[in-house]
């Protein structure tokens, strides 16, 4: 990656804040509710995941993928896209960037596997055509930086045990299903982890004084960090009661509502709202 | 399927000669064709490049190669003066058509030298002065990639581009990769091998992975030709016979010894590791004959500190040859006639 975040397409094209993100969410959040909206966006992570397990691929690639994901519904709407093909396609380029590539129809099986015929109804033709929007729509910046790296070293410099660094790991995992990469940088994302972790360490105690002063000695906006626990918080909370059952529903609501004319979802929205 | 979206955006998409005219064909390589054009609203010039698809109508491949992304991903992301400018990227995805538009260079490395070269008997030299700049702007160029973690892996003149106010910029970065974890030879996944011309010693030795020193080689190598106005180790590439196995470059290994004499082990200290230094020992005994050489063919360039600077670029340990940030700081860079950045 080119070696300075702050001179980075990341820093400089792809840093997003949260008024853009909520703005666009609008659309969509005129079909289903918010919880809805997350769910349908852990599924896909899930699918990304699971691709990512069974084709023994690099974390860091996934990562990629799913910050493409989220890149790519900052700008547009579940509705009157392809969430599926959207994230296959992220997939397929991620692969490709990160200097791991495969072929197209080993990711379009993978993800079919993942999926289930039901619901993913695409070919590989699908996907090298989507390739285009992709690209188009990330206006052709694909370099990411992650927060893995500096993670790992924060971790060992720290000498925090084993266990926290793990869960540090997958808490980073997780990250990826949510908007904070897209708002903040990676290493700022690094520490928040390891401070929402630090919290969790069984025998914090034994470590609370190194890791107030490592704190200190860090000089970072603590105000940043703890909007980024919050955000993850919060993501575990809206985590609680998903269920991929549930899936189905939610892609039938999309599916539904885009056959519709416009104006007979807002009403349709409009009673959904009310029936809350 | 849906596809709100694809019709959303295939609306509002420009073509290409929507936003250029298209004034003639530049020249083709391995994964494209060149075009001179200039915008329609500014009226400058620039240089398209368009390419061409892996498999012809194959709807389901993908039209992006691997080197259409690396040129793409890594220019689009780095800015700066001595590497060529990305101004954008144009598709059609119904054509499956890849467009990159480039700031236009009026020469490449390989024309200049060909018009003091080979077009002439005689050979004429080039003047140190420009000589010096071009190459201070090679390395400022490569320095910034090598800061960066990216290696070019395809240094050689006609990837050098010439702009009309006498710029340098580092082209074709379609072998271009970022080099934090470790690199395999080009020859194992990738189509296309570099140059071998300008191609290191430890890669020809059978060096498993890429490194900043292989990029200085090269440079080493294209200095070299600046000076002398010919290409310095013009090997004979041996083909591939079977997918199977990397055939080993012997001619052009041949070529720098004649030159720069057989590496011992007190001047590369790893040689031995090598997986083809087994092979080394066919070879003669050939002695480093590397100054007489450079007279003979430039009889009128005497730069002491250049000289220097060149064997250092061409050291055979990899470890030991200098790196571009620390060839900026060499005394010949320090001397009249100094360098310019145009
Ligand atoms: N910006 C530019 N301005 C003018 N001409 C250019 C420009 N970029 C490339 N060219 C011309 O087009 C030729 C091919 O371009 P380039 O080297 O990028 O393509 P390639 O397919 O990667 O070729 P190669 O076989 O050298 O790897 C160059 O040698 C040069 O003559």
């Amino acid at each position: 990656m080119t070696a300075n975040y702050w001179e980075s397409s990341q820093a400089l094209k792809w840093k997003l804040t949260k008024e853009e993100l909520e703005e666009n969410r609008k659309e969509d959040l005129k079909y289903m509710t918010e919880r809805e909206y997350w769910h349908l966006n852990y599924y896909c992570c899930n699918v990304a995941f699971k691709i990512g397990r069974s084709m023994q691929l690099r974390q860091k690639i996934i990562a990629t993928a799913l910050t493409y994901f989220r890149r790519f519904y900052s700008r547009n709407s579940f509705r009157g896209s392809e969430p599926l093909l959207v994230l296959t396609t992220c997939i397929y380029v991620a692969t490709k960037i990160e200097e791991y590539p495969l072929h197209i129809k080993n990711v379009v099986d993978e993800a079919k596997n993942a999926v289930g015929e039901t619901l993913f109804k695409f070919d590989c033709a699908n996907v090298a055509e989507f390739e285009f929007y992709l690209m188009e729509e990330m206006d052709f910046y694909l370099i990411v930086h992650h927060s893995y790296r500096t993670l790992v070293k924060l971790m060992s410099d720290l000498k925090l045990p084993i266990s926290s660094i793990q869960q540090a790991w997958w808490v980073t995992n997780d990250v990826y299903r949510t908007d904070i990469p897209l708002l903040y940088p990676p290493h700022i994302i690094a520490i928040a982890v390891i401070f929402l972790v630090s919290v969790l360490i069984p025998d914090a105690n034994k470590y609370k004084d190194k890791i107030k002063e490592w704190f200190i000695g860090l000089n970072v906006d603590m105000t940043e960090i703890v909007e980024i626990s919050q955000e993850i918080i919060n993501f575990y909370e809206l985590w609680t009661d998903f269920n991929e059952k549930n899936i189905y529903g939610i892609f039938k609501k999309l599916r539904v509502s885009s056959s519709y004319n416009d104006n007979n979802n807002t009403t349709k929205a409009h009673n959904e709202k009310k029936k809350k | 399927m849906d596809r709100t979206y694809h019709n959303k955006k295939d609306a509002l998409r420009l073509k290409i000669e929507d936003k250029y005219k298209v004034q003639g064909f530049i020249n083709s390589g391995t994964y494209g064709e060149v075009y001179k054009a200039h915008s329609l609203k500014t009226n400058k010039e620039f240089a398209i490049k368009v390419f061409k698809l892996d498999k012809g109508g194959d709807y389901s491949s993908s039209a992006f190669s691997q080197s259409a992304c690396r040129e793409i991903t890594i220019t689009r992301e780095i800015n700066h003066e001595n590497i060529v400018h990305l101004e954008e990227v144009i598709i059609e995805p119904k054509e499956r058509k890849i467009a990159i538009v480039f700031d236009y260079s009026e020469y490449d490395l390989l024309q200049i030298l060909h018009s003091h070269g080979l077009a002439h008997p005689n050979r004429i030299p080039m003047h140190e002065f420009i000589m010096k700049s071009i190459l201070y702007q090679l390395l400022n160029g490569l320095a910034y990639l090598h800061a960066n973690w990216i290696l070019h892996r395809d240094l050689k003149p006609a990837n050098i581009l010439i702009m009309k106010d006498g710029t340098v910029k580092i082209g074709d970065l379609g072998l271009a990769r970022f080099f934090q974890e470790p690199i395999q030879p080009l020859i194992n996944g990738d189509k296309v091998v570099v140059t071998i011309w300008y191609r290191a010693p430890e890669l020809l030795l059978g060096a498993k992975h890429y490194t900043k020193a292989v990029d200085m080689w090269a440079i080493g190598c294209i200095f070299a030709e600046l000076i002398i106005t010919k290409p310095l180790f013009k090997g004979e590439e041996a083909k591939m016979e079977n997918k199977k196995q990397i055939p080993f470059q012997r001619d052009q290994l041949k070529k720098i010894f004649e030159i720069l004499g057989v590496p011992t082990k007190q001047q590369w200290n790893d040689i031995d590791h090598l997986p083809e230094s087994k092979n080394l020992k066919g070879f003669g005994d050939y002695k480093n004959t590397f100054e007489s050489y450079m007279k003979q063919n430039a009889p009128t360039w005497n730069s002491k500190s250049g000289f220097d600077l060149l064997t250092r670029m061409l050291i055979y340990d990899p470890k030991r040859r200098i790196t571009a940030e620390e060839a900026l700081d060499h005394p010949y860079f320090k001397e009249e006639p100094l360098p310019v950045m145009k």
